[in-house]
């Protein structure tokens, strides 16, 4: 039960690892929130996990509101930063275009 | 929690933290600053998370999810006025 955990900890520093890089190099604005909102979403949930099997009563119960909040929460957050950005007039991606394309 | 384990999330965790800041101030534009701010609380939130389950004490979850309270509050206010030119319409 604790190499389990533990196991969760490791895993949930390496999903973070992945939002993080992936924040960095990705080139444009709406790739990047994917990248921010799941990846780090997911990465909290393990250790999450992680503290429900190793805790108690009231850190089990604290663990699972953060959860519950933590998965309601990250999606509305990046849609208000998608909303916005579309808002400002952004809406052409820097992916997805061919290299001999001609520019918009 | 092995105590190992736990210098190694916790050093890890700054490292991605220090990553993230970096991130916000060479942000090119506001609304990538937003997000990089956003992601460096939740990464604050996990490194809570990870005291909270080496030291089993629980007023650390109650710190982690007031800053994902606020964060998620800012994050929306700073995209509404990202969005629209003013928070409070």
């Amino acid at each position: 039960m604790s190499a389990a955990a533990d196991a969760l900890v490791v895993l949930g520093l390496a999903v973070m690892t992945g939002a993080v890089v992936g924040m960095a190099r990705l080139p444009d604005i709406g790739v990047r929130i994917h990248a921010a909102s799941k990846a780090v979403g997911l990465g909290v949930i393990p250790l999450l996990l992680a503290a429900i099997l190793h805790g108690d009563g009231p850190i089990v119960a604290r663990a699972v509101l953060i959860l519950v909040f933590l998965g309601l929460t990250t999606t509305v957050g990046a849609h208000a930063i998608a909303r916005a950005v579309w808002r400002r007039g952004r809406r052409r991606p820097e992916v997805g275009r061919r290299a001999d394309a001609p520019p918009p | 929690m092995p105590p190992a384990l736990f210098a190694i999330a916790i050093t890890w965790l700054a490292v991605l933290a220090a990553a993230l800041l970096v991130m916000t101030l060479r942000a090119r534009s506001l609304a990538s600053r937003i997000l990089a701010l956003d992601t460096l609380t939740l990464v604050l939130v996990g490194a809570l998370v990870v005291f909270a389950d080496a030291r089993n004490a629980v007023h650390y979850l109650d710190a982690a999810l007031a800053v994902a309270l606020l964060s998620f509050i800012a994050t929306l206010a700073a995209a509404r006025y990202l969005g629209d030119g003013e928070m409070l319409s």
